[in-house]
């Protein structure tokens, strides 16, 4: 009896050990296929949850140079947080200073205009075509449930832009009040130099363009080539407008009153005074010979480099630290802070030392009709929090415990604070990291304290000294047609003005040609159709 | 050979031809394998190549394209300022257009001759790095319109630093002018890293081997191996096959880096799979062996040594039985066996038993007759007091007293001889003495007659043999007879030289049905009480002829012949007078 019970064990072992080999087989290839599956599956489950939308959404964002500065959750914890929290998923679609304009023409042309994006093109035709073709998505009448992005839509210069009604974008604030652009220009200046030439502070024209000159031509750099430039730029729009500043025509890029008539400044008579100070400096080996072939921040690597006397461009703390990391990697042994000291530039014609204005925002954030109303609301959503003091926090600060700790009711920031790269596609968005709120301690353990000094320094200087360009928002926003046809022709003024100045002709006659040319691109019809306007509204 | 010693040479016979099948057939699958994955790297290999050569000759083109488009080559050559700021606008426009043409371009820089440039930048390093290219340009040899060179390089770009596929060529001015046919600048084109070697980073890990290209001086700038991108190619160490291609025109090289095991990747499923089933073919043969073993072998090998045992042991073995497991035959055999036994020794039970019956009923007979013959009386009694009849007869001088006694007294002293074997002559004297006393009592109502042959008279017989006969025939033929009877003893020699005796008489006889009876008896089948039931004749005629059989076994015995009122005849046969058998004449 016992031998035939082992029997049956010795079949049933044999059995065992075949199903065994035969169910590891079929596990195998099982595990193949099915290794795939999990991994999707957590993914989905993972973005759920949250203030947000119900469901994740992935949007397509363009912002410029969101490519670098958008990046991956997995390793930024900041835009981990922010997708997590409003349901979210951030993809970008590169554009760079560079090559904006074409490619949103030409997405808005093929129908891939992405889901929200930012560009400048406010009060020009563009935005005009684009929502009468219906490709942008209006903001709804009542936004009470975006209590943040409410009180944005009905400030004094934002009120005006509505169409019909009807807002069809936000405004990216720059600036959360116009003051806050005095020191969006000026003079970075290689202060070692000055002294190495025996330089005074310029105040005048001449003064500037002397000390411009002589950093050129009397090797301050003391090598014995005369390898040093004297003054460059880092974008022509900010040294245009900069020029501007020191000139009769302040407010280039807008309208200004001339014999009781509001005309764009390009058309004014101040023009030549520009114009000529302009090409002083370029004919005077003053300006860099090739400041016209500069790409966007171009200017500062050339800075950086250490040759160049003079650096047109924003002079806030942040500007001038995102120089003096570059200035570091190429100079490590020279001081930035030591080297440099910031100017405003010269005083007008008229007398007054003018500091830049304008309104709060230059662009604005759009958004593609095709949006679903569910994606829209998210995304609303999503502004609402950036605008709010939790987002603005976060993206100032980062992470309360980690990067900063509040004693007492101030921000302290810890000292391996995380710089998320996300951290500047936030900002850039909303523009509300140039904002001035961030306290003054904060922003000097970001960017040193000499640098944000500097700054705040020069910023009540000129607020208490300089005096804003004159701007009459009611005429600069006036949404017209005829008027924003026109003021795409104003938008390419850099361009006309460069050739003027790179040209052989005088400017006088150079620019009275110029000004036939815009005449038969509609100046006229601009000007008579805002003069009928101011007349209508009664703007003063 | 014994039945295990075969059963285990099949099993290994099996085991040994299917391991040697299994090898083959490994062998076979190996080399198979072998062939296969060479060829598919091969093809990979070409795969690579031709794909490589594809994005060569686009991005050929877009050089040719770029290089030598109108705007680019007059903005190298101009020197005015304003014209140049145009021609860059223009330009600006173009390259931004052109860069979506291909994927992974990434932005062009153009250095021209005269100093103009184009995207330059103004990072030191980075102006090394090209300065460096343009450089190593000079020293090559043009050839085509193409790309002229190209590597991997870690540069900045946009403020940060990657991994870059430069490629660049030498601008020639084509523009009628001063200029035609010099090099008047250099164009670079910046592309992904991964460009080029998409076809190569696509490979799937199932490949085996390792795949490079190199470029001019040996640095790696795309393999399916990321982790040594931008690395110098090193020999590797160990077994393995390499090949190398140079791709024509750029100078770049494809190589291929095999394992050579792995040439053999895939096989291990196989041989496990081999092993597995050697294994489990080899559990399965010990088992099929192991329940042979156990159900036929080993019960026929102890079957075996139970013959064995039994026929040393011989009768002791007879009592044990064989005890049996395994398959049902082998179960019915030990049972039929061992019945078989068993039969057997019932057999021998039964034959032991009657033989020892037999002997214990003989046994019996003789002490019944020892009892009968020792109640008889004291003899010494009997002569004293058969003497002092005697004296008395004598004194009164009743004759017939006297012969009567002294006739008894002689019978007596005769059957209390301790002798056996007597000479005829003395049993015949017993008879006459016995006669003379019947005859006196039956009053002369039979005759008796003697027939001898003289010369038997020595011859040795058993003691009492023919008194009891002599007794039989006159009380139960001549006492019931009518008339006067006749007594006949004869005695003479047979044919065979046997002593024959006869004793007749003419009296009653014996009816057939019990004379069958007493023939029987003679037969040795009787028992004692059987005996006992034929009644005192039975006891006499069937002990006598027992006796003699028994003694002398055949054909010597006694007959009996008889007729119902005729008379009766026994006659006995006994040996004659062969040597033994025979006294000496004087009697005794």
């Amino acid at each position: 009896m016992s031998k035939n019970w082992t029997n049956v064990g010795i079949i049933a072992s044999v059995f065992a050990l075949t199903a065994g080999l035969l169910a590891g087989c079929g596990k195998e290839s099982d595990q193949e296929s099915s290794s795939g599956s999990p991994a999707a599956s957590s993914a989905a489950t993972a973005s759920a949850g949250g203030t947000g939308a119900s469901k994740p959404y992935d949007v397509t964002v363009a912002l410029w140079d969101v490519a670098t500065n958008l990046t991956d959750p997995a390793t930024d914890k900041l835009l981990k947080t922010v997708e997590e929290k409003t349901n979210l998923s951030f993809e970008a679609q590169a554009v760079t200073w560079n090559d904006y304009k074409e490619k949103f023409n030409l997405w808005a042309a093929s129908g891939q205009l992405p889901d929200m994006f930012v560009t400048d093109f406010r009060l020009t035709p563009t935005v005009d075509t684009w929502i009468k073709q219906g490709l942008l998505h209006a903001l709804p009448d009542d936004l009470s449930a975006y209590p943040n992005l409410q009180k944005i839509m009905e400030m004094p210069d934002v009120k005006p832009l509505a169409i019909d009604g009807k807002f069809y974008f936000i405004p990216r604030l720059t600036k959360l009040s116009s003051d806050e652009y005095a020191t969006e220009r000026g003079y970075v200046v290689r202060k070692d130099w000055m002294e190495k030439l025996g330089i005074e502070t310029p105040k005048t024209f001449e003064e500037y363009e002397a000390m411009f000159a002589a950093f050129a031509k009397n090797d301050p750099d003391g090598n014995g080539k005369a390898d040093t430039i004297g003054l460059t730029h880092n974008f022509s729009d900010v040294f245009g407008t900069l020029l501007a500043l020191g000139s009769s025509v302040p407010n280039i890029k807008g309208w200004m009153q001339e014999d009781g008539k509001w005309i764009p400044s390009i058309a004014s008579t101040g023009m030549t005074d520009y114009l000529t100070k302009f090409k002083k400096l370029y004919d005077d080996g003053a300006l860099d010979p090739d400041f016209a072939l500069l790409k966007t921040n171009d200017g500062m690597d050339k800075f950086s480099q250490g040759n160049v006397g003079a650096l047109a461009v924003q002079i806030s703390d942040n500007f001038l630290y995102t120089i003096k990391q570059k200035w570091d990697k190429a100079n490590p042994n020279q001081s930035f802070e030591d080297s440099i000291t910031i100017l405003p530039g010269w005083t007008a014609p008229d007398g007054n030392q003018y500091r830049f204005y304008q309104s709060t925002a230059y662009s604005d954030i759009y958004f593609s009709s095709k949006l679903s109303d569910d994606e829209f609301d998210a995304l609303l959503k999503f502004i609402d929090f950036n605008l709010s003091e939790e987002g603005q926090d976060l993206y100032s600060y980062g992470f309360e415990g980690e990067d900063y700790t509040k004693e007492n009711g101030t921000i302290v920031p810890s000292e391996n604070r995380v710089n998320y790269p996300s951290y500047k596609f936030f900002i850039y968005l909303d523009g509300v990291g140039h904002s001035r709120n961030v306290p003054r301690e904060v922003r000097a353990s970001l960017y040193g304290e000499n640098l944000v000094n500097l700054s705040y320094d020069m910023y009540d200087r000129l607020i208490a000294e300089a005096k804003p360009i004159p701007i009459n928002f009611n005429v600069d926003l006036i949404n017209s047609t005829e008027k924003n046809s026109f003021q795409s022709v104003i938008n390419g003024y850099m361009d006309d003005i460069t050739k003027i100045v790179l040209g052989s002709e005088d400017v006088e006659t150079a620019w009275a040609k110029q000004l036939k040319v815009y005449e038969g691109k509609g100046m006229s019809k601009a000007i008579e159709e805002v003069n009928a306007i101011v007349a209508e509204k009664g703007i003063q | 050979m014994t039945l295990k010693n075969q059963l285990l040479c099949l099993l290994f016979g099996t085991l040994v031809g299917v391991i040697a099948l299994q090898i083959i057939y490994f062998n076979r699958i190996s080399s198979v394998i072998y062939d296969k994955n060479n060829d598919y790297t091969s093809e990979i290999m070409a795969n690579v190549e031709s794909g490589m050569i594809d994005e060569l000759d686009a991005l050929d083109r877009i050089v040719a394209s770029v290089a030598y488009n109108d705007t680019v080559q007059r903005f190298l050559l101009e020197s005015n300022s304003l014209n140049k700021y145009v021609l860059y606008t223009e330009m600006t426009a173009l390259l931004e257009k052109m860069k979506g043409i291909k994927r992974g371009i990434v932005d062009f820089v153009l250095v021209g001759e005269n100093g103009n440039s184009f995207n330059l930048g103004y990072d030191a390093k980075v102006q090394e790095h090209y300065r460096e290219v343009i450089e190593q340009l000079r020293s090559h040899p043009m050839h085509g319109t193409g790309v002229q060179y190209a590597g991997v390089l870690q540069l900045a770009y946009n403020g940060t630093e990657g991994m870059y596929l430069l490629v660049a060529s030498p601008i020639r001015g084509i523009g009628q002018g001063s200029h035609y046919g010099d090099i008047i600048g250099t164009f670079f084109m910046l592309l992904d890293a991964g460009t080029l070697s998409r076809t190569i980073e696509d490979i799937s890990e199932k490949t085996t081997g390792y795949f490079y290209i190199l470029d001019e001086s040996r640095v790696i700038l795309a393999s399916n191996d990321t982790t040594r991108i931008g690395l110098t190619a090193e020999e590797p160490g160990g077994a393995f096959i390499v090949t190398e291609k140079t791709i024509p025109g750029i100078g770049f090289t494809m190589v291929s880096v095999l394992p050579k095991n792995e040439l053999y990747g895939g096989i291990e499923v196989v041989r496990s799979d081999i092993v597995m089933l050697l294994a489990i073919l080899m559990l399965v043969l010990l088992i099929v062996y192991l329940l042979i073993a156990r159900n036929l072998v080993r019960p026929l090998g102890k079957l075996f040594h139970f013959l064995q045992a039994v026929k040393r042991n011989g009768e002791t073995a007879f009592n044990e039985r064989v005890e049996l497991e395994g398959y049902m035959e082998i179960h019915v055999l030990a049972a039929k066996f061992n019945q078989m036994l068993d039969e057997i020794g019932e057999l021998t039970g039964e034959l032991l038993d009657s033989h020892s019956r037999e002997y214990e009923l003989q046994l019996l007979r003789q002490q019944a007759e020892i009892a009968f013959l020792n109640s008889q009386i004291n003899p010494h009694f009997l002569y004293n007091t058969l003497e002092t009849i005697q004296g008395i007869a004598a004194v009164r001088g009743v004759r017939e007293i006297m012969t009567m006694t002294s006739a008894l007294s002689g019978i007596f002293r005769y059957s209390i001889q301790e002798q056996e074997e007597v000479a005829l002559r003395e049993e015949l004297e017993i008879v006459r003495k016995y006669l003379e006393i019947q005859q006196i009592r039956f009053e002369d109502r039979f005759e008796v007659a003697f027939d001898i042959d003289d010369s038997l008279m020595g011859v040795k017989v058993k003691k009492m043999l023919l008194q009891p006969l002599i007794e039989n025939a006159v009380f139960h033929g001549l006492e019931l007879m009518l008339g006067k009877g006749l007594l006949t003893v004869r005695v003479c020699e047979g044919a065979e030289g046997d002593l024959r005796i006869a004793i007749a008489d003419n009296g009653t006889g014996i009816a057939s049905d019990r004379l069958e009876e007493l023939r029987e008896s003679l037969l040795w089948r009787d028992a004692p009480v059987e005996a006992r039931k034929q009644g005192r004749n039975g006891i006499g005629v069937a002990n006598v002829g027992r006796r003699i059989r028994g003694a002398y076994g055949e054909p010597y015995g006694l007959t009996i012949e008889s007729e119902q009122g005729a008379g009766t005849t026994v006659i006995l046969r006994l040996p004659g007078r062969g040597g033994a058998n025979v006294f000496g004449s004087a009697g005794g």
